[in-house]
């Protein structure tokens, strides 16, 4: 298949750098994610200081990748929740509201190049983003002595996940118009894939299995552990194409009911 | 160029376009005239491969719209009714942006563009964001959109709507300056627009073609004859006598309604009337007889031109015959089938 996204691409990136709701978002982001990061921190020094804790916990030593490092990487797999549907609500709701769609549409794009163009740009924006939380990194092993390995692949996880709820925006913002509409449903599906596993019950182990396997959150809280699995891996690249795959199929029916 | 054959689309059980037939030349304007939900833009967005039609096949430069719709969509330009356009990119690298996506290197791109600019008249505001220009800059930057790469096939809907007088001008003046250089198809519902522009019309009314053939082509063709406005200095009773008894010579009107003949006024006196002639032929050798006659006699001939219905008429007139009786709707035009191709 010819694949022919590097236009919207380019133009997608453009576009979001000269948009102040990405600045924002982004800001946000970053203010959030280094509050927190603060407080785990400082906690941690907390609970290093108390002897007493410690020895009621039953070790002598504090586990910093426990107590930092995989806290650090779900807080900002959490607030991705919040952000990405920012990021991603505009990508197709505002063509079809301005009616550029149609534009894109009579250019010799086939529908997957559009989507495509538009999951790479947010997700490259987004991983920039994320690449700026790479001085957490330094600052922890300047304070610390983090398990590289873990570190690792509890940042690589994040980008991972990232790429999943990437995609699960661009599908909310296939279904409308509405810019504010497309980030509520983002983050409304998000957080409902997020939370799913958490609807467990103990009365079926079967089905609370299942929801496990469908939960974002227990999937990539794997990665924060500093587990690096095939399943949780395959998870969100699934996610990834699932909701990819879906967005074409939104994009060719709303094309033909025009 | 644009080859349209028994092209029907439907929406659920609502019939957009029925049966459409036509086909464009290359280096011609083709005028697609329609009221308002005639189809047109359903018809042109089957041309440019925004959704497939139900039956039917489109080429267009030879390149089937379902099944090459990316060779179709290099060669088109289209620019729809709503001109779609990135308010938050100057007008630069939109057009950069429509050179990209079919496919041009970055040196093509730049002279496209530059090209494009020349034409369109963007000079000025090339670096000024789309979103802050006047409604008539906009219009152009559609059109200058719709013109990069030069392509082969121009589309444009309604692309006039909404803009001065001025710019009405200076757009229209740009599509016919197209002709013989591109292959265009215009819609429109003004009809003067038609007429300055287009060297052929299509007239479209629910999903079919209710008429088509040159601007001029189709008055004669609703009229059956032509229509002479005869100026002459000649006692009026007697000219129109003379006139009436001529051949051809459907139906004679007096046309200056401010001079109403005082009763006592004779018939012999040479003063100057004007009269319209409605002829049942199309052939000019009515024009001649009449001219030979009014000299022969020796009153003064003054003026003598053929008046064209003006495509309101014909629009109009169309538009009614369809609605009151629709399978007979062309019976008095020439059928498409026979037209088609050879305007």
């Amino acid at each position: 298949m010819r694949l022919h996204f590097y236009p919207i691409f380019r133009r997608e990136i453009k576009s979001y750098l000269t948009s102040p709701t990405v600045y924002i978002a982004a800001g946000l982001f970053l203010f959030m994610s280094g509050l927190l990061f603060y407080g785990i921190l400082e906690n941690f020094s907390l609970l290093s200081g108390d002897a007493q804790y410690r020895r009621e916990m039953g070790f002598d030593k504090l586990n910093f990748t426990r107590h930092v490092v995989s806290n650090l990487y779900w807080v900002i797999n959490f607030l991705l929740l919040f952000v990405v549907p920012a990021f991603t609500m505009r990508l197709l709701a505002e063509e079809k509201k301005t009616g550029t769609f149609e534009l894109l549409v009579s250019l010799p794009f086939r529908d997957w190049d559009i989507v495509l163009g538009k999951f790479f740009a947010a997700y490259a924006v987004l991983a920039a983003i994320l690449g700026i939380c790479s001085y957490y990194v330094l600052v922890m092993a300047r304070f610390g002595t983090p398990e590289l390995p873990v570190v690792g692949i509890a940042y690589l996880g994040s980008f991972i996940v990232a790429a999943a709820y990437v995609a699960i925006g661009l599908l909310a913002s296939s279904l409308t118009e509405n810019q504010i509409v497309a980030a509520i449903l983002a983050f409304v599906i998000l957080l409902g894939l997020y939370l799913i596993g958490d609807l467990s019950t103990p009365a079926s182990a079967g089905v609370a299995g299942v929801l496990q396997a469908l939960s974002l959150r227990y999937h990539s809280e794997q990665f924060t552990h500093g587990l690096l699995r095939v399943q949780d891996a395959g998870y969100f690249l699934l996610v990834v194409a699932i909701a990819l795959f879906l967005t074409c199929r939104v994009l060719e029916l709303r094309r033909l009911r025009a | 160029m644009v080859r349209v054959e028994n092209v029907s689309k439907y929406f659920g059980d609502i019939k957009a376009v029925d049966g459409l037939s036509f086909e464009v030349l290359e280096g011609e304007i083709l005028g697609f005239l329609g009221p308002n939900g005639a189809g047109k833009t359903t018809a042109m967005r089957i041309l440019t491969c925004f959704f497939p039609p139900t039956s039917g096949r489109v080429t267009v430069g030879g390149f089937d719209v379902v099944k090459d719709s990316d060779e179709v969509r290099r060669i088109i330009g289209y620019m729809p009714e709503h001109v779609p356009l990135y308010r938050d990119m100057t007008v630069q690298d939109a057009l950069d942006f429509v050179a990209h996506a079919k496919g041009y290197r970055r040196q093509a791109r730049k002279r496209f563009t530059e090209a494009v600019i020349e034409e369109t008249g963007l000079g000025d505001v090339r670096k000024r964001l789309i979103g802050h220009l006047s409604k008539g800059y906009r219009q152009r930057v559609g059109l200058a959109q719709a013109l990069i790469g030069e392509p082969k096939v121009l589309i444009l809907d309604e692309p006039t709507v909404g803009l001065d007088p001025r710019q009405i001008a200076e757009v229209r003046r740009l599509i016919k300056n197209m002709a013989g250089r591109r292959t265009v198809i215009l819609s429109t519902h003004i009809l003067p627009e038609v007429q300055m522009t287009c060297s052929r019309v299509v007239i479209i009314n629910q999903g079919k073609i209710a008429a088509s053939g040159t601007p001029q082509k189709l008055t004669t063709q609703m009229r059956g004859g032509s229509q002479l406005v005869l100026k002459a200095v000649a006692p009026r009773g007697k000219l129109r006598e003379l006139l009436e008894s001529l051949a051809h010579v459907k139906k004679v009107k007096l046309r200056e309604a401010e001079e109403v003949p005082a009763p006592s006024e004779d018939s012999e006196t040479n003063r100057l009337c004007e009269f319209l002639v409605e002829t049942s032929t199309l052939s000019p050798e009515v024009n001649s007889t009449i001219a030979e006659t009014i000299v022969r006699r020796g009153w003064q001939l003054i003026e003598l031109y053929e008046v064209g219905m003006t495509l309101e008429e014909i629009f109009l007139r169309v538009i009614a015959s369809d609605s009151v009786e629709p399978d007979s709707s062309g019976s008095h035009l020439e059928k498409l089938s026979s037209t088609e191709g050879r305007a």
